[in-house]
């Protein structure tokens, strides 16, 4: 057998058995960021959502304000001439609320439960066509979420990243172990709030940075 | 100088092309059309078992117990001769379908070739030529010679090459060397010829003309003609359709997935050489099931981008194959590509369109397999005012419309909602006074900053929306449905039919109503059978997520969450 006599060595000898591998500990190679079109999220994640990261977005509760993130950070990659994939695993997704230029722009699966969102995920990562691909999960049951294995996020992160893309994960609680970055929105919305229209609506949700992965910024 | 390629046992090759393990077996071919069933051709392997031509099918089982008796089948045959003609065309625009497993090419003129080609080079064309057609899972040997004739003969020339070559100084000897028999003479002629002692074309030749036509008749003119080295004919030049088809009728029919992606990887390799030979792609695929039952099922696979790659075509074919169904085992399966010119593309620096717009048809073949067909697209809303009604169109990204600067206000645009599908049936307490509603200063209150927020620029004033009268009277917006003007009118506090929810139970919410917004009317439709009628209201019960509720005329649902 092979006797490694340093650190360098050993990495030379991981890297050629398994490739693609990342050796380096706690220091990455920090994405694009891309805009959420919500300037209090964009400034908490230090630009918005990390292109190859994965990045959980917790709604805790009703009216969290969750799906106002959703809708706009889709009318911006839209505005931008970027498309979407929304793995929509309540089906819930308003349809009314956005133009026709916007819906065109998405690729949206709805899925009856999370099983077969996290499914249509893999799919979707694997495909490398799409740059952004949020998974929704709120309205999903606590007992479906709860049976998800940690080692379906932990491949989710290695797709995203080998692929650069962005992937953004709702949920209704904290959730997705090995995520980049962890995000709580808190907005106690009622009937009257959709009085006022999106955008200001937008300007009530609060966020609170949860955990982010350490990252060295990409030359 | 001219080209000749002969496929020996033509019918047999278009039954046998796409399972060429068959050759190794007895297999006998039988055609149906006969008055009397009769073996027309066969394999080696049934020829060595004592089965002839001319045998009745049952005759031949009794000499060969394992004999495979397969019909003749005519689109086979035609499929194989479109496919070869639309092959050879490829090599040379002079082609003739001299008759079944016969092609012949018209070389003078072509490029490639020059005017008087060496022997070696037209070896190497040659070559070519055979391994295009065995691509398509035939087996033939071409000849090439100064006419058509001698190019025939060549080709039929017994030995092992799979391309001879006679050029023109060697014509007369070649002509002169061949068994009299290849002249093909009548039964009656060749065995006079043999009752004459000659063997040989030279032989033959040396008799004279006007001495073998008083002799023979007529018939001595045409074999005469044959044996000519240097007598040429035009071609009757053959069309090219312009059709791309492989099929195969299955004995037994298949009932697993296997055998049908088999055959379909020979189809699409078959139908890669022809596409590329006609320089042509394949703008998408129509792939025809016939059951046992009878029945046909048809599914035309859409390709996002026109391509004549067999392994791009067979994905395509094995991801859709892969979620379907039969209530039948399949008896038939055909394949047709539909052409399309080749796209080329470039990809710029900030191109946002697919990278792999193949892989992407893959994807959702997979996820419309996982969710649904109707599940999986970019959403399209229906024409009409009605709540959530919409239909999923595949996504065509690279045709999306731009999101131009005929933006709404925001305050028109309806805030987002987490829809409930389907619905929740609701029990719905009302009274006519309800619970307290914000009132008008409230909403005052609330909405002035935010009209303020949302004033025009006078420099930049937003372009005018266009405005539509509503079924029941009221002015609403073509975009974005109703929901956001509605909310912006302000309730009408008279108008409470059916009543103001005070209690409601359902299993998103349960107790006393707190705030009430509403009544939210409307309608469409009222001309057809589709009509519909709705009221909603947006409501707050302590404790419980907000949500919308919508009463549809005969029952109460909750349509929507708040978040």
């Amino acid at each position: 057998m092979r006797t490694t006599t340093s650190v360098t060595e050993l990495r030379q000898l991981l890297r050629e058995r398994i490739p693609n591998t990342r050796l380096e500990v706690g220091v990455r190679r920090r994405g694009t960021p891309v805009s959420t079109g919500v300037r209090s999220l964009d400034e908490v994640l230090g630009g918005g959502l990390v292109s190859g990261d994965l990045t959980e977005l917790v709604g805790t509760g009703h009216g969290s304000g969750s799906v106002q993130v959703l809708h706009a950070l889709l009318r911006r990659l839209a505005g931008d001439g970027r498309f979407l994939a929304l793995i929509d695993g309540g089906d819930s997704f308003d349809v009314d609320a956005q133009e026709p230029e916007v819906l065109a722009r998405m690729l949206w699966v709805r899925c009856v439960d999370a099983d077969a969102a996290l499914k249509a995920t893999d799919f979707v990562l694997r495909d490398r066509n799409l740059p952004v691909v949020v998974l929704d999960l709120k309205m999903n049951p606590v007992t479906q979420l709860k049976r998800i294995p940690g080692s379906v996020w932990h491949r989710f992160s290695r797709l995203a990243e080998q692929n650069g893309t962005t992937l953004l994960v709702v949920t209704p609680f904290a959730l997705v172990g090995g995520a980049a970055a962890r995000v709580e929105v808190e907005a106690r919305l009622g009937p009257s709030a959709h009085s006022a229209g999106p955008g200001a609506v937008i300007e009530q949700l609060e966020f609170n940075l949860l955990r982010q992965e350490s990252a060295a910024a990409s030359s | 100088m001219f080209a000749v390629l002969h496929l020996p046992r033509f019918a047999l090759q278009s039954v046998l092309r796409h399972e060429p393990e068959g050759w190794a077996q007895p297999v006998a071919l039988v055609d149906p059309t006969l008055s009397t069933p009769r073996v027309v051709e066969l394999t080696r392997p049934a020829l060595d078992a004592g089965v002839e031509s001319a045998m009745t099918a049952p005759q031949a089982i009794a000499r060969c117990p394992g004999l495979q008796v397969r019909h003749r089948s005519i689109r086979s045959e035609e499929e194989t001769e479109s496919a070869v003609i639309q092959t050879s065309h490829g090599f040379s625009p002079n082609l003739e379908w001299t008759g079944p497993g016969w092609v012949t090419l018209d070389l003078r003129g072509l490029g490639e070739l020059g005017v008087d080609p060496a022997q070696d080079r037209l070896l190497a064309w040659g070559e070519r030529w055979r391994l295009a057609t065995s691509a398509l899972g035939l087996t033939g040997r071409i000849g090439v010679g100064p006419t058509p004739g001698v190019a025939r003969h060549a080709a039929v020339e017994p030995g092992t090459d799979p391309v001879r070559v006679v050029l023109a100084t060697e014509a007369e000897r070649f002509i002169a060397s061949l068994p009299v028999m290849v002249l093909e003479p009548t039964p009656h002629v060749a065995a006079q010829l043999a009752k004459w002692r000659i063997r040989s074309v030279g032989e033959f030749r040396a008799l004279g003309q006007g001495e073998l036509a008083e002799r023979l008749g007529l018939e001595a003119f045409a074999l005469w003609a044959a044996a000519s080295a240097t007598a040429t004919r035009p071609l009757r030049l053959a069309r090219v359709r312009e059709e791309f088809t492989e099929g195969r009728e299955l004995e037994p029919p298949v009932e697993t997935l296997e055998p049908l992606l088999f055959l379909l990887r020979r189809f699409v390799d078959s139908l890669q050489v022809r596409l590329q030979a006609a320089g042509c792609a394949a703008g998408g695929l129509v792939l025809r099931l016939k059951q046992e039952s009878g029945d046909l099922l048809e599914r035309r696979l859409r390709l996002p981008q026109p391509t004549a790659r067999a392994d791009v075509l067979f994905r395509t074919l094995h991801t859709h194959l892969e979620g379907v169904r039969t209530q039948a085992a399949i008896a038939a399966l055909h394949l047709e590509a539909e052409p399309a010119r080749p796209s080329q593309h470039q990809f710029s620096l900030f191109d946002a369109a697919l990278r792999d717009p193949h892989q992407f048809q893959e994807t959702l073949a997979r996820l419309s397999a996982l969710v649904g067909a109707d599940r999986v697209g970019s959403p399209l809303r229906r024409e009409g005012h009605r709540p959530d009604s919409f239909q999923l169109v595949p996504p065509d990204f690279e045709n999306a419309p731009a999101l131009n600067n005929r933006r709404l206000p925001e305050l028109l645009r309806p805030t987002p909602v987490r829809r409930l599908r389907p619905a929740l049936p609701a029990v719905v307490e009302t009274r006519p006074d309800g619970p307290p509603m914000l009132s008008s200063g409230q909403v005052a209150a609330w909405l002035d900053p935010l009209f303020k927020k949302s004033s025009p620029d006078p420099a930049n004033p937003p372009a005018e929306p266009l405005e539509t009268t509503a079924a029941g009277g009221g002015t609403v917006l073509p975009f974005p449905g109703s929901t956001d003007v509605r909310e912006a009118q302000p309730p009408d506090p008279a108008n409470t039919e059916p009543g103001r929810p005070w209690n409601i139970r359902c299993p998103v919410a349960q107790g006393r109503v707190t705030v009430s917004m509403g009544p939210w009317r409307s309608s469409g439709h009222w001309w057809d059978a589709d009509a519909w009628n709705r009221v909603e209201w947006d409501i707050s019960v302590r404790d419980a997520v907000p949500l919308r509720l919508a009463w549809t005329g005969s029952e109460w649902q909750v349509e929507a969450l708040m978040d």
